[in-house]
């Protein structure tokens, strides 16, 4: 199978190169828009260190790399593009499954009034993404493209049909189960076109069912070689208000994700699984509230049922936690469980006018937020040996708690050149299910307190000093969880091209004075128009990094790292 | 235009998208206990290579007694080294007109079928379920015996030694196999065991004359440990290593082909009915990612 990819990869990069020389186009040249070649490239390497320490384990290479390209090309209605990566050996904290390099992705389009063909690696989402979202994310290195044919059409006013059918990416090859999707969206104001011209309500309704073909060969089950999903959507809009609306439900779907060997024996849930999301937002000027409430319920959703982590994932489920970007907040991020878990976030954001006495001559923006997540409250059904579904579970239940973010954020301009960002937040997550996937590991709940001071001081038009300092405050007798930390940051932008920054992160309260760390870490960048340069040196400390809900472990480093982009 | 190239669209999608509903998730297994057996086993046999023909035919199939001749020639010819199974799926074995026996079994429909080698031209042989080059996996009977001649310099990785110990009164069958590799062996490997009867005589189409008695040898009857069998190993094993596997208490007195029907149509039980002084045990080991068989034994029960 890996030949027969890498063949039709090559095949596919050299179609493509011969299409491009047959429009006489140089690949450096950037022409008209109905005429264009753009690309994107990222390269990463890190010279590794070990450190008994703070963890960092030895690197028989010594220097990891990851690098990838991008370049699309279009031509009127016709697109086509290749990516090509390289992983010599893929870097610390990510799969090592990406060994090698090669075309991982290949596509052509066109399209015209009538119809929107793709061939190739496809990416495309139904709704929120409940039963079908292909995306790309190299920051977890997650690609679950379709490696198959995809055609849109819009029959009439307002209405959108989709449909696809495919392979899924799995590092350089495809996995076993063959996806279809089809997916059919109706927008009621243009479809009414004049009769709803004055209506100032709009109105979207959707609906999906997708399916996925897996043979087996399993001799204690009746395993289910066709899965089906299939969900329903609404959108409603008018001036500021929003709602979204979304119900998916999966047939019988045993795998890996519902699988326990218990006492020796082995165990299938054929229970079907449902997602609800549901969105509210209103804005108006200086105000605005967001509502999103979530409910999983076996929705691990995989073209092989025997993939684990994030291979081979079918669905997307949106996160409804905040994702922060300051280093303690981020500490112990949220990751979404797909075998089952309920919960929502609100946030609202107000300006306090300027000229009040909190909002004084610039204003203010303050922003809370709560999200919480908690686990289901599966109730056991003793049916292992004739239907074998084994739990249900109850709307109006709910489970322990796994996980809650409330924060407060303050962003005050204090002058033209003076301006601050202040947080406090409270989190508790529950370890060892959220990042662990196991109820009964060896870690304590967490619950911290954390505080964000984040100065920036512009002392010319495009320089600027920016610090921060961040403290959370942790159980200091967790050995497991290290305790408490504090962080300062100092950042210099000397003009538009140039930073340099300075990095310490204090592991104060760990309850092993020895392990009492400084993790400092220094880096500094120049960026010329679309190209950028980075380099850094220290160290990492071992976390967790998250995107929308999905993540991946990274593990502590000490070394040199340089990474590189550039666009045109 | 645009509606109907849109409805064509949507009608295909649906056709492609479709989902199974399991009312019964556990495959109930065939079992019954014995108290008395007769016991027989390879040990004079298993200390050599051997290949398997899987000869997929039909009693509708006007070609196949020709193709049963050739796997009966090349049994002279190799002897103990060649195992024949005759696997009776697709088409021409479909109960039709006159031919009213059925001699199909899930397992042949599953190998038979688009998840297994998608066989639609009969009769079809399989050696070893490998591809011999320039060959495909599946072989035109004229290419049987020149590609014998290929698979008989396959290495020989692992031996079976197969014990049989089988009730006559209720039919309880216990089959052990240990398997010894000769050579180290890295990749997961699956075992099945299937059970073939001689001898039974039914109605053949023979280049479309209806042979009343033909006498059909080595029938597949049934896979007793699934169709695609169970995993015998999923690590990496060295030379002399071996690996025990047991499959106690089959009845064989209880053997059915199950016809999956739609619901709320009742799946069609039809009962298989074996001669057990007739019946020999089929073992193969095979590679659980390329399906290549490495070696296959043969006992007969009793």
């Amino acid at each position: 199978m890996l030949n027969s990819y890498f063949k039709s990869s090559v095949t596919a990069a050299f179609l493509l190169t011969f299409i491009l020389n047959a429009f006489n186009i140089n690949a450096q040249s950037i022409a008209d828009e109905a005429n264009s070649v753009h690309g994107y490239f990222q390269i990463d390497a890190q010279y590794y260190k070990p450190d008994t320490l703070i963890g960092a384990p030895p690197v028989p290479e010594k220097m990891l790399s990851n690098a990838f390209g991008n370049i699309n090309y279009t031509k009127g209605k016709f697109s086509a593009g290749v990516r090509y990566e390289a992983y010599n050996n893929v870097m610390q904290g990510f799969d090592t499954r990406y060994k090698g390099q090669g075309i991982t992705n290949r596509f052509a389009r066109y399209q015209d009034q009538l119809l929107d063909i793709t061939i190739g690696n496809i990416y495309e989402q139904f709704g929120s993404g409940l039963i079908f979202r292909t995306y790309y994310e190299p920051g977890l290195l997650f690609d679950n493209s379709l490696d198959g044919i995809r055609v849109i059409s819009n029959p009439v006013r307002g209405l959108t049909l989709k449909g696809l059918v495919g392979k899924q990416r799995s590092f350089f090859t495809v996995g076993p189960g063959i996806v279809r999707g089809f997916d059919g969206e109706l927008n009621i104001n243009e479809a009414l076109d004049s009769l709803a011209k004055n209506i100032k309500t709009k109105v979207i309704l959707g609906g999906s069912f997708v399916s996925k073909n897996q043979s087996s060969q399993n001799p204690d089950f009746v395993m289910p070689e066709n899965v089906g999903a299939y969900g329903g959507r609404m959108n409603i809009m008018r001036g500021g208000f929003n709602f979204f609306a979304e119900y998916a439900q999966k047939e019988n779907d045993p795998s890996a994700a519902n699988y326990a060997s218990i006492g020796g024996k082995n165990y299938y849930s054929y229970q079907q699984g449902d997602a609800m999301f549901l969105s509210t937002s209103y804005a108006t000027k200086g105000f605005s509230i967001l509502l999103q409430a979530k409910r999983i319920d076996n929705m691990s959703f995989r073209s092989d049922r025997d993939a684990t982590l994030q291979n081979l994932l079918i669905n997307f489920l949106p996160a409804t936690t905040k994702q922060h970007t300051y280093l303690m907040p981020a500490f112990s991020p949220y990751a979404t469980q797909p075998t089952g878990e309920v919960g929502g976030m609100a946030e609202i954001q107000f300006k306090v006018p300027k000229g009040s006495a909190l909002g004084g001559k610039y204003g203010m923006d303050i922003t809370l937020n709560a999200s919480q997540a908690n686990l289901l409250k599966p109730i056991n059904i003793n049916d292992s040996t004739t239907t074998s579904k084994l739990y249900r579970t109850n709307y109006e239940e709910a489970g322990s708690e796994l996980y809650h973010d409330f924060f407060i954020e303050i962003t005050k301009k204090f002058s033209k050149k003076f301006k601050g960002t202040f947080m406090f937040a409270n989190q508790f997550n529950n370890i060892n299910i959220v990042q662990h996937n196991t109820p009964k590991g060896p870690y304590k709940n967490v619950l911290a307190n954390i505080e964000v001071i984040d100065l920036t001081y512009k002392y010319k038009g495009n320089s600027a000093i920016r610090m921060e300092l961040q403290g959370m405050q942790r159980d200091n007798s967790d050995t497991l969880n290290l305790g408490s930390w504090v962080v300062g940051l100092i950042e210099w932008t000397p003009n538009t091209h140039i930073f340099v920054a300075a990095i310490d992160q204090y592991n104060y309260g760990n309850p092993v004075a020895s392990l009492r760390l400084h993790y400092v870490y220094f880096s500094a960048g120049y960026t010329s128009g679309p190209h950028r340069i980075s380099l850094s040196y220290g160290k990492q400390r071992a976390g967790i990094f998250c995107v929308g809900g999905v993540c991946r472990v990274v593990p502590a480093s000490n070394g040199f790292a340089i990474s590189i982009t550039s666009s045109f | 235009m645009k509606k109907i190239l849109s409805i064509f669209i949507l009608a295909t999608i649906i056709c492609f998208s479709s989902c199974d509903r399991i009312k019964s998730p556990i495959i109930k297994k065939n079992t019954v206990t014995g108290s008395s057996f007769v016991t027989k086993n390879n040990f004079a046999v298993y200390n050599y290579k051997k290949a398997l023909l899987e000869d997929y035919t039909g009693m509708r199939c006007p070609n196949c007694p020709e193709g049963t001749i050739i796997a009966e020639n090349l049994l002279a010819t190799y002897g103990n080294s060649l195992v024949v199974v005759a696997v009776h799926a697709g088409g021409l074995s479909n109960p039709f007109g006159n031919y009213t026996a059925d001699y199909r079994t899930e397992a042949g429909d599953k190998w038979n079928g688009s998840t297994g080698y998608g066989i639609v031209s009969y009769p079809t042989g399989l050696i070893n379920r490998k591809a011999y080059s320039p060959n495909d996996v599946k072989l035109d009977r004229t290419a049987w015996t020149s590609v014998m001649t290929t698979a008989m310099a396959d290495p020989f990785i692992v031996k079976l030694k197969v014990t049989t110990n089988y009730d006559t009164i209720v039919g309880a069958l216990n089959t052990d196999v240990t398997a010894i590799f000769n050579t180290a062996y890295a990749q997961n490997l699956n075992i099945s065991v299937l059970v073939t009867e001689d001898g039974i005589v039914g109605k053949q189409d023979d280049k479309g004359v209806e042979i009343e008695e033909y006498e059909f040898e080595h029938m597949m009857r049934g896979a007793l440990n699934s169709p695609w069998g169970e995993a015998l190993t999923t690590s990496a094993k060295a030379a002399n290593d071996s690996v025990k596997y047991s499959l106690p208490n089959f009845n064989l007195k209880g053997m059915a082909y199950v016809i999956d029907k739609p619901d709320p149509t009742p799946d069609v039980v039809k009962p298989i009915v074996v001669n057990d002084k007739k019946i020999s045990v089929i073992v193969f080991v095979y590679n659980a990612t390329t399906r290549e068989i490495l070696q296959v034994e043969k006992v007969k029960i009793r």
